[in-house]
């Protein structure tokens, strides 16, 4: 089978929306429905804009720390020695 | 204050004016509460206004006056974003859902500005829970803009920007996920601060999206936001991103030069990544040209483009307020706005996969962001591509189409200020955005500061006309509303 890329749920249709809202437990209307359907189409293209050729090993911990602080003065950037 | 030539005045001067016994802060008080009353049926800025609880706090400054424990805001009187709890008074965050909510502490923002002798004269519009846009189908309408009442205030934090550009409140309190401080900072022409992630607890504060929230103050100028932030930063234990922060007075050294600050201008931000108009183009250039008269090295800088924050601050927002409102969707979806519904049910089809692809790219950002610091101070852009725009022309469906200039800041988790840099040829204010290097908030403020000098806006305001067959407080006691002090008066939610 040839290789195919990876749809991040732009495709999605009315059907497996439906099937998606129900097993999220969601209960909407019809003007409800066609909203989500209208901005997930947004969202999705978000979604597709994400790089994900990354290493697995890349950051193994995704969440930040803040540094320190640093001390209070006249800016907090590092200025480079030349 | 009115009629009493006290109209206007900046958390700095009424400071002054109280601490050199010139101005008594239950007259202060109790002219804004006069404003309000005749203003705000116009502004929509105020969801709950707190007349007797307001003049009972600052009959003890005036007590306190008399005492040698003052605090640094002795008798200055504040409103608070319907996000933060307050203790005995309704915290609806805008919504049908809590209108009835009447939290039993202070929020620690609200507590540590009450220790600090400030005055709660009430409660401010939001987006409901601080996300979506303005709604005409909550039980309160949405904040209008002072400077045009047919405008859009910007948002989440609406009524903020609305009360203090309106003379109706000295200062107020902001939560900003995305640019929710700065674009009504930037469309009311006042000023904000969303300060490094850390430095200002949230506890207490209703959640939008814990990754990206934040907590910053909200006034007319750069110096009243550092007199706020002087006393709202601090360690608390109790909120999980709480971080000791520098040992600073942000007051202090606002006024401190500039010259030699190395300064970056996002010209791609503003020029191609989401354009911005021509006046607002004006208006920077000419803030360049000041800048560089007062020393400031300007030179052009480069961040990724706007576009790769915004997707990864939508992302990550969606999924998480999904997350923490999903079981009241699941039972009560058809009380929440259109607005609400459209920026945040998508969150129920995004996958965890996805979600930490979000998380990942945020780490890259974070660290490209981090980088160009090491070449500048503070970075400078447009707050918005351009003045306020009509209200009927906000639409709920839109969804996630407008990135948003502010959102960088707060995917990188550095500090950003906006404040008014100028005004478009229909007198409407243009706003610039001045960020700094995490902790940098100081210098930030700083640059901010010396902006509005050099803008020259301060003395600027909108006129505003009392509404027709205005009510004085005292008649505007809502029969039934919630609160839990006999002191307060509340106003009922319309409709």
């Amino acid at each position: 089978m040839p290789d195919r890329p990876a749809n991040h749920g732009v495709g999605v249709t009315p059907a497996e929306m439906e099937f998606l809202v129900a097993r999220a437990g969601l209960s909407l209307n019809p003007g409800q429905m066609a909203d989500l359907v209208l901005i997930w189409r947004q969202m999705a293209g978000l979604i597709s804009s994400l790089p994900r050729e990354r290493a697995l090993a890349d950051d193994a911990a995704f969440a930040f720390r803040l540094p320190p602080p640093a001390k209070p003065g006249n800016g907090a950037a590092k200025r480079r020695r030349r | 204050m009115s009629g009493a030539g006290f109209d206007f005045l900046t958390i700095a001067e009424a400071a002054r004016l109280i601490a050199a016994r010139k101005l008594s802060p239950l007259e202060l008080t109790r002219g804004l509460l006069a404003r309000i009353a005749a203003f705000d049926s116009e502004i929509a800025a105020f969801l709950t206004v707190c007349d007797g609880r307001a003049e009972a706090q600052a009959r003890a400054a005036e007590r306190a006056l008399k005492t040698r424990r003052r605090g640094r805001l002795l008798g200055i009187p504040l409103a608070y974003k319907d996000i933060f709890a307050t203790a005995g008074v309704r915290t609806t965050a805008h919504s049908r859902l809590l209108a009835q909510n009447v939290p039993k502490e202070n929020a620690e923002a609200v507590g540590r500005l009450a220790a600090a002798g400030a005055v709660m004269l009430g409660k401010l519009a939001t987006h409901e829970f601080a996300i979506g846009g303005p709604a005409f189908d909550l039980p309160w309408p949405p904040a209008r803009n002072p400077w045009d009442t047919e405008r859009f205030t910007g948002g989440s934090s609406s009524g903020a920007g609305a009360a203090i550009a309106a003379g109706l409140a000295l200062g107020a309190l902001g939560s900003d996920t995305g640019g929710s401080i700065r674009i009504p900072a930037a469309y009311c022409g006042i000023a904000g601060l969303k300060p490094t992630p850390g430095l200002v607890s949230r506890r207490g504060v209703i959640p939008l999206s814990p990754s990206l929230d934040t907590v910053g103050p909200m006034a007319w100028t750069a110096e009243d936001c550092a007199l706020l932030l002087d006393v709202l930063a601090g360690y608390d234990p109790a909120d999980p991103a709480s971080v000791p922060g520098p040992k600073v007075s942000y007051a202090r050294s606002i006024a401190a030069p500039v010259k030699g600050l190395r300064v970056g201008l996002l010209r791609h931000f503003h020029e191609r990544d989401v354009p911005a108009g021509a006046e607002m183009l004006r208006m920077i250039a000419a803030l360049t040209r000041q800048l560089q008269k007062l020393g400031c090295k300007v030179e052009e800088a480069t961040l990724p483009s706007v576009h790769d924050y915004n997707a990864v601050g939508r992302i990550i927002i969606t999924a998480e307020a999904y997350a923490l409102h999903e079981a009241t969707l699941r039972s009560r979806v058809g009380e929440y706005s259109r607005s609400f519904r459209v920026r945040v049910l998508p969150g129920a089809l995004i996958r965890a996969a996805d979600y930490l692809a979000a998380q990942r790219r945020r780490t890259d950002l974070i660290a490209a962001t981090r980088r160009v610091f090491e070449s500048f101070d503070v970075l400078l852009s447009a707050a918005t591509p351009g003045s306020a725009p009509l209200l009927n022309e906000q639409r709920a469906d839109e969804g996630f189409a407008t990135p948003f200039l502010t959102t960088p800041a707060n995917v990188a988790a550095i500090p950003a200020a906006v404040v008014c840099g100028g005004f478009s040829a229909k007198g409407l204010p243009l706003g610039v955005q001045i960020m700094g290097p995490p902790w940098g908030d100081a210098l930030v403020l700083r640059l901010a500061h010396h902006i509005e000098q050099i803008a020259g806006t301060r003395s600027r305001r909108p006129a505003l006309k009392p509404a027709a067959g205005v009510r004085p407080p005292s008649e505007r006691r809502a029969a039934g509303a919630a609160s839990g002090s006999g002191t307060s008066e509340v106003r009922a939610a319309p409709g």
